[in-house]
């Protein structure tokens, strides 16, 4: 199920919601935890009953495992720890990346193994990899393994599970266990459904506009200068808009529960830096994958070199876990190698005005999505040909790119002032507005933002017969 | 321990007053499009909107005053109704869209059926809809059903909103300012015209230079057909076709359309003109023994002639007013006395085209 649908807005939330707070009458929080497992499990089997195996069997054996690496001596532990390692990169590896890894054989060796062409399990990366995370924090003691359903229930919180944020166990079951959480609070109640509807908005209206722009750009070949910038401009908006989008309603949907979720964005696009905007996006991913990836392998405590290797691996990892396909491999790379040098040029660096910086890395950031959106390399030739195209200003390209020809076929000016001045407006969004964690902090229950939560809210619910996936449920 | 909510009324307030917000909200919208019904799914307004078959073709099978119902792809969206009147009578109605799928004309008849508006049902029969391996519905679900939840997604849908609305508001603002639109924009809010694409494309566009542009060009060229099986494949999907309507329900009358010959010469290189042929056969001894007639406009004298094209397959309004009065006359019809001559005739075209331009595919 998506956030984004009316079957969540209008039947799912409401009936888990009033069931969940009728259940608190009961003196036993268990069955309100249990109910919400139950809610959860129904969530993501929704559209493929299938699923639910996979992620009982997963939640299953991690919780077996864990419970063995507490219980056991240190030698038997790092070996449960390992199998569970295993298991859990195997799964992964299984759904995720045979038909790659397959493929990939197939090319080098001339090979024909058969590909399974396997349906990847919603969210399969984000509760994998929460899970391994909890193993690994078990093993080394920060983590203590209590029950079965405290377990399931911080695998399963359907607000954070198909595409997080990834959070820790230490940080959800003791709010989970807090008595004064179990009971509807109105201030939360309130703040969550604020900003559910500024998520909703970003995502229906926003991220879904953009997508059919990037989507008409990366379809298009011998794009044009101002094609091929509003293709790649349009991409970096709409991933923003939609995950953050998708974000927010996780952190709304759990305020609504008296559950405090992280934020995953804090306005990455300002960043000054390639490696501060990873502090800024997906920064629940960027904790986890510092944790158990860059840490472990050594950090920056063995000289600027090793530091420069660990940091580069640890893009690597983040590249491969976008995505099955050289692409997002090399996006990875990439990234790594810019930090990197970012890195060793730190002084340098430094001497450059912020607002140049700032520029800077948001150009690249761009060109770098590019590379993440494309079917391959040469969809993103294609793209980044015509972002360098300065003989070929082409505006009359941008007509395919808004492709409203479709549906009422505008003329072209005003096609060209409807897809700038967007654009121009969301860029001094993401560039000067408040961002979804300012505005939660600053949320009052006030006049002006019950009316303003309740336009997003309902000009998103019209936008929501175009009802479409959010673009990390891929991952 | 229960807990007293510290935010306490203003929270509740807050959260009451946005739901009564939201709720007003819906029904201020729903209100407002069912008063203003962009796809004409509640009442019939020629000549005021923005017309789109998508959107709108379910709503006229239901709201339009008509008893002759004309469907099929883009074959048909020149037909020029008011010919049709003077030549034929009665009250036609005709929904083209391009590229309309089998499946999509098998939605349309149960809507038309269910309407009961129409006695005559006249329906294109490309060959495209026999032979393709997918078949799909591209209209919205929500505008072929009738039911509550339905007509409310439609009345709070987004074209409804973010497209059409504020274009058909700006169009019926222009026309109580007496400000008159160009043709162009003015045929798309003929019903008569729905679809109609004449006007897209001036002289010089069209015709022998035209084609043969777009021919070497590769655009507007038809899809590549699977031959593999393909005479047995097309008749299967005959059946099912057939089998969709229900032909006690009025007169049903198929037409196959007049492809250019530059069309069926390509046919003949890719390798499926004989299955399409001798499918053709079939189709009508098996629409015969449902009652329905049929028309093969295929093997015509007019196919030869490039310049009544605008590519190999789409011919141009003087073709279209041809046909019109060949189903005035009968000139056409699939009788078992000419229809292997029919088809005789097909051959001796193609054969005499592909002669006369040999340099086209050398």
């Amino acid at each position: 199920m998506v956030f984004s649908s009316y079957v969540f807005i209008l039947a799912f939330l409401p009936v888990v919601l009033s069931v969940y707070y009728a259940l608190s009458r009961l003196e036993n929080g268990i069955y309100q935890r249990l109910f919400l497992i139950a809610a959860s499990f129904f969530f993501y089997g929704y559209y493929n009953t299938s699923y639910l195996i996979l992620i009982i069997a997963s939640i299953a054996v991690n919780y077996g495992i864990a419970l063995g690496i507490q219980k056991s001596r240190a030698k038997a532990g790092r070996l449960l720890l390992i199998i569970g390692i295993l298991f859990n990169v195997g799964l992964i590896g299984y759904f995720k990346y045979y038909d790659f890894f397959v493929e990939n054989i197939n090319a080098v060796f001339g090979c024909s193994f058969t590909l399974r062409h396997l349906l990847l399990p919603l969210g399969i990366s984000f509760f994998t990899f929460q899970q391994l995370s909890f193993l690994i924090s078990v093993w080394h003691g920060e983590e203590k393994v209590e029950r079965f359903r405290d377990y399931c229930i911080f695998v399963t919180f359907f607000p954070q599970l198909v595409a997080g944020p990834i959070v820790l166990y230490s940080e959800m079951i003791p709010q989970f266990k807090d008595e004064r959480r179990r009971f509807f609070q109105a201030d939360h109640f309130a703040s969550g459904i604020w900003l559910f509807s500024v998520g909703l908005f970003k995502k229906a209206v926003i991220a879904d506009t953009l997508a059919l722009f990037a989507d008409n750009g990366f379809g298009m070949t011998d794009l044009s200068l101002a094609a091929g910038w509003i293709t790649a401009l349009s991409y970096t908006l709409q991933i923003y808009f939609d995950f953050s989008g998708y974000s927010d309603m996780a952190v709304g949907l759990g305020k609504m529960f008296n559950i405090d979720i992280p934020f995953n964005f804090r306005s990455p696009y300002r960043s000054e830096s390639i490696s501060e905007f990873w502090r800024r996006w997906h920064i629940t991913l960027g904790r986890a994958l510092s944790t158990y990836v860059y840490k472990p392998l050594g950090g920056n405590r063995r000289g600027l070199a090793r530091t420069c290797v660990n940091l580069f691996l640890t893009f690597l990892v983040s590249g491969l876990w976008h995505g099955a396909a050289w692409t997002f491999i090399l996006w990875g790379a990439l990234h790594g190698l810019f930090v990197v040098a970012e890195r060793i040029l730190k002084q340098p660096l430094r001497k450059i005005p912020k607002p140049v910086r700032v520029c800077g890395t948001f150009l690249l950031v761009t060109a770098l999505w590019v590379l993440f959106r494309a079917d391959g390399f040469g969809q993103a030739l294609e793209v980044w040909r015509g972002m360098v195209a300065f003989g070929n200003p082409g505006i009359s390209q941008l007509d395919t790119v808004v492709g409203t020809a479709a549906y009422i076929d505008f003329p072209l000016a005003l096609d060209c002032v409807y897809i700038l001045l967007l654009e121009a407006i969301l860029l001094f969004v993401v560039f000067r507005c408040p961002n979804s964690s300012d505005l939660l902090d600053r949320f009052t229950p006030s006049r002006k933002t019950m009316v303003a939560a309740a336009v997003l809210f309902t000009v998103a619910l019209l936008c929501l017969t175009r009802e479409s996936v959010f673009i990390y449920f891929n991952f | 321990m229960k807990r007293t909510d510290p935010g306490g009324s203003a929270s509740r307030k807050w959260i009451l007053g946005f739901f009564a917000i939201v709720l007003a909200a819906v029904l201020v919208l729903s209100a407002a499009a069912y008063a203003i019904d962009p796809f004409l799914q509640f009442r019939v307004k020629d000549n005021t909107y923005l017309l789109r078959g998508w959107f709108v073709d379910s709503g006229l099978i239901e709201n339009y005053d008509y008893d002759t119902l004309i469907i099929g792809s883009s074959m048909v969206q020149n037909f020029d109704m008011e010919l049709w009147r003077e030549k034929l009578g009665g009250k036609p109605l005709h929904i083209g869209m391009g590229a309309i799928t089998a499946k999509e004309i098998g939605r349309l008849m149960d809507l038309a059926y269910e309407a009961n508006r129409a006695d005559t049902y006249y329906v294109c029969v490309d060959q495209y809809l026999l032979s393709s391996d997918s078949d799909v519905n591209h209209f919205p679900e929500h505008l072929l059903r009738k039911d509550l939840l339905s007509r409310l997604r439609y009345l709070l849908s987004y074209e409804v909103w973010s497209r059409y609305i504020p274009v058909d508001l700006a169009l019926v603002a222009l026309d109580r300012l007496g400000i008159t639109l160009p043709e162009k924009i003015a045929a798309k809010k003929s019903i008569d015209k729905l679809g109609d694409w004449r006007l897209d494309f001036p002289p010089g566009t069209t015709g022998r230079e035209a084609v043969l542009r777009y021919y070497q060009k590769r655009e507007y060229s038809v899809s590549a057909v699977n031959t593999e099986g393909l005479d047995q494949r097309m008749k299967a999907k005959i059946d099912a076709f057939l089998d969709r309507f229900s032909y006690d329900r009025g007169k049903h009358v198929f037409f196959f359309p007049p492809y250019s010959s530059l069309f069926w010469c390509d046919a003949r290189i890719d390798g499926y003109f004989d299955a399409y042929v001798q499918t053709k056969l079939y189709f009508a001894e098996e629409a015969a023994k449902r009652g329905a007639a049929v028309y093969d406009f295929q093997g015509a004298d007019c196919t030869l002639d490039l310049d009544n094209y605008r590519d190999t397959t789409h011919y141009l309004p003087v073709v279209s007013d041809w046909i019109i009065g060949c189903f005035a006359s009968g000139d056409y019809l699939v009788t078992k006395v000419n229809a292997a001559s029919l088809q005789e005739t097909l051959k001796e075209n193609t054969d005499r085209f592909r002669n006369e331009n040999a340099d086209l595919f050398e």
